[in-house]
């Protein structure tokens, strides 16, 4: 376990463990400009848990949301235990093997969207009353509207949401992986994840 | 710790400038919405202060103006919307055939200002020390080098990745593709995007890390910075360290 | 005196199944001499680089080699499985890579060397003064390694290397994306360095190879080709320069086909702007 860990972020490693978090940084202003509905601010974690491993996207990921708390989100920083579970549950999803097929992936993306949702709903509603500064708030003020409480609003709309950003992220990442050359999927600790180590038939 | 040629706030050494924001943030969940508010107008007045009063801060004016306006902004619509879609409480008022309730209201009001304080203490903190430093001192109280180095090296790609998206935009632009089009057309040009990001900087992140052990890093990390701050400085860190624990046993057992 | 790096039908592959990527190579670098690597893109000049520095072994766990390989007097180590630095050091195809990204300033970078190697502060001090003096990089010791012109940060990125004072220094395609200026200063600092070090440099024109270096490999398809002196190159210029420019250059630029007169020519440019004799 140790062994995996030091794998995780050894040096060679480390300027890949930065870029996935400036990644989750820009994926934002990339959907801003593209005026897109999503957020898509975890797709470096999922990246870096099937290239590399959750413990090495985990630290990413908690990186980018302290960082985005620092940089005109504040809540950010208190949805790191989310972070925990997306990289957790994609350093699973890959070591499966469900990397290698898109159909498993779609399913991967639904049963990682429940104990984010069921997560984030709790942190939302407890820590900032359902705002978080974000598009989401509307449909948390729209469910208390209609009389439900305050957790079960937050519950509805990260339950209407957060699937949704899920599959698209995995599908995103699973067609990244997919496109590696061979001969840059090898450095990878998790490149097993991705695909049967197969002959390195790139010469550089 | 006392430097006459800085300003209060960026005299202060980041250890105690941590713990009052600590302190601030911890406040802002166990105090009422009244106390927030007073925190808030307290911030501001500092924050102003500074700005108009140092010369060194001058960058950050336009940024503070526009991020004092959005915060005010912000606020008021938290709390006008919770007071006219959340009916709990006494109907306060009617405007226009618009109803405001007194529990909406002071739920919009305890939310809103809460945010707003944590939002303008760590924009003043952020505003009042470089982000190097900050990691300096990261590292001096024991954060492994190697998480180090990835602060490090998150500055470099933060400043990287958003010029290579507006190149790839404006080069995707140029061949035709709908970038601006209909909402598939659009989320087309999502992967259209993201995709020569990924790959190309998956590569250069690869030779990177060739490059460092080119160069016998092993995962030690020294910044050859030596950092001391004084006693009182640390020890006053320490206590509003432990009134924030205080706070949050009484706010718990409460 | 054992040399600097001795090859004895030396193979590789990446893997078991893939195709041999060098090929029976068999050649000797004598220590302090200037050895050129020239060949098309493709014909493994960077692989066996990044497989002398040991970087190659380390990232492909699957890579097979066969034959022997011995660097200065580690004995046949076939295929070194860990970086050889400082004993080897090697400056990557990309400049800007090689400045990590970690430092504000010139002299800070290029401390970041010594650090990993457990100098101390003071010798740290000494070594970097030394090298920013040797590489004309004192003016620039403050400046912020990423606000620099592609020249000065190729020569940041030597430094950055040199200051480990290796026994060997690899340099792949060091001339890539410079000016002129940027190549002849390139040039002058690999002129300055051989003799204390020796110094392999891969490239694709023929012009540095047959101005500064002692010895030439030319490799084709993994294979070597040739492996002397200039002289011994320039009886066999034909046949090695139809190798190095690719069919369809010929094709489109008639000249190309017959380049050796103007690339001897540029060579004893390039000789003469250093002071070499030309033989």
């Amino acid at each position: 376990m140790r062994r995996k860990i030091a794998e995780e972020f050894a040096g060679p490693m480390l300027p890949f463990i930065a870029f996935c978090v400036a990644l989750n940084l820009t994926v934002g202003q990339i959907t801003a400009l593209l005026k897109l509905p999503v957020y898509l601010d975890s797709i470096g974690t999922v990246l870096l848990a099937v290239l590399s491993g959750p413990i090495s996207a985990i630290v990413a990921g908690s990186f980018a949301n302290l960082i985005a708390s620092a940089f005109g989100n504040p809540p950010m920083m208190f949805f790191i235990p989310v972070v925990v579970v997306i990289g957790g549950v994609s350093g699973v999803i890959a070591k499966l093997g469900w990397f290698r097929r898109w159909y498993l992936i779609v399913l991967g993306g639904i049963l990682l969207g429940i104990p984010t949702a069921a997560l984030s709903s709790v942190i939302s509603a407890y820590v900032f009353g359902g705002v978080t500064m974000g598009a989401a708030d509307f449909i948390v003020l729209f469910f208390r509207s209609q009389g439900f409480t305050l957790h079960q609003s937050t519950l509805f709309q990260a339950f209407i949401m957060d699937p949704v950003d899920k599959i698209i992220t995995y599908l995103v990442v699973f067609a990244v992986v997919r496109n590696l050359p061979q001969r840059l999927l090898h450095r990878f600790p998790g490149a097993g994840n991705v695909r049967h180590q197969q002959p390195d038939i790139h010469a550089s | 710790m006392f430097d006459i040629n800085n300003p209060t706030f960026m005299r202060l050494d980041i250890p105690l400038k941590l713990s009052l924001v600590l302190l601030l943030i911890v406040s802002a969940f166990v105090g009422s919405w009244q106390t927030n508010l007073l925190t808030m107008l307290a911030l501001s007045s500092v924050g102003f202060i500074l700005l108009l009063t140092q010369a060194s801060l001058v960058q950050h004016k336009k940024l503070f103006l526009r991020f004092t306006l959005l915060t005010i902004l912000f606020s008021a619509f938290i709390i006008i919307l919770n007071g006219i879609f959340l009916r709990e409480g006494d109907q306060l008022a009617s405007v226009l055939s618009v109803s405001f309730y007194q529990g909406g209201l002071e739920f919009g009001l305890t939310t809103a200002f809460r945010l707003a304080v944590i939002s303008t203490s760590l924009f003043l903190f952020f505003t009042t020390t470089p982000i190097r430093e900050l990691i300096y001192f990261f590292q001096h109280v024991g954060v492994p080098a190697p998480l180090v180095v990835i602060l490090f090296l998150t500055l470099h790609f933060t400043i990287q990745l958003p010029l290579r998206v507006n190149q790839i935009f404006t080069a995707q632009e140029a061949r035709g593709a709908s970038v601006r089009g209909g909402v598939f057309g659009r989320a087309k040009a999502l992967f259209v995007i993201l995709f020569p990001l990924i790959l190309s900087s998956i590569s250069e992140t690869l030779e990177r890390g060739a490059a460092l052990e080119a160069r016998g890093f092993r995962g030690n990390f020294s910044s050859g910075q030596e950092i001391r701050y004084p006693i009182y400085s640390v020890a006053l860190a320490w206590t509003f360290v432990a009134v924030a624990f205080v706070l949050i046993i009484l706010t718990i057992l409460r | 005196m054992t040399p600097a790096i001795a090859l004895e039908k030396f193979s590789l592959r990446y893997s078991a199944m893939s195709h041999w990527a060098l090929s029976d190579l068999t050649f000797q670098i004598p220590r302090g001499s200037c050895c050129a690597i020239l060949g098309q893109t493709g014909a493994g000049k960077s692989t066996l680089l990044h497989t002398l520095s040991g970087l190659l072994g380390k990232h492909h766990r699957s890579a097979e080699s066969s034959g022997s390989l011995q660097v200065m007097d580690s004995g046949d180590i076939s295929l070194p499985r860990e970086s050889l630095f400082p004993r080897v050091g090697m400056v990557l195809q990309d400049p800007y890579v090689m400045v990590s990204g970690l430092y504000e300033t010139v002299d800070e970078e290029i401390s970041f060397t010594l650090q990993n190697l457990n100098y101390s502060r003071d010798q740290i001090s000494h070594r970097v003064q030394q090298t920013l003096a040797t590489l004309n990089l004192e003016t620039f010791a403050s400046r912020h390694p990423t606000h620099l012109s592609g020249g000065e940060v190729q020569r940041v990125a030597l430094a950055c290397i040199l200051v480990a004072q290796p026994d060997i220094l690899l340099l792949d395609e060091p001339r890539n994306s410079l000016d002129s200026a940027g190549q002849e200063t390139v040039a002058r600092i690999i002129k300055d360095f051989r003799g204390k070090t020796t110094v392999l440099f891969t490239d694709y024109q023929i012009d540095l190879a047959l101005a500064i270096a002692d010895h030439i490999l030319v490799l084709d398809g993994g294979r070597c080709i040739f492996n002397g002196n200039k002289s011994a190159f320039l009886k066999h210029n034909e046949e090695f320069t139809s190798i190095l420019i690719p069919d369809e250059w010929k094709d489109v630029i008639p000249a190309l086909a017959a380049p050796t007169s103007k690339a001897v020519r540029n060579s004893q440019r390039i000789a003469k702007l250093f002071g070499l004799d030309y033989a």
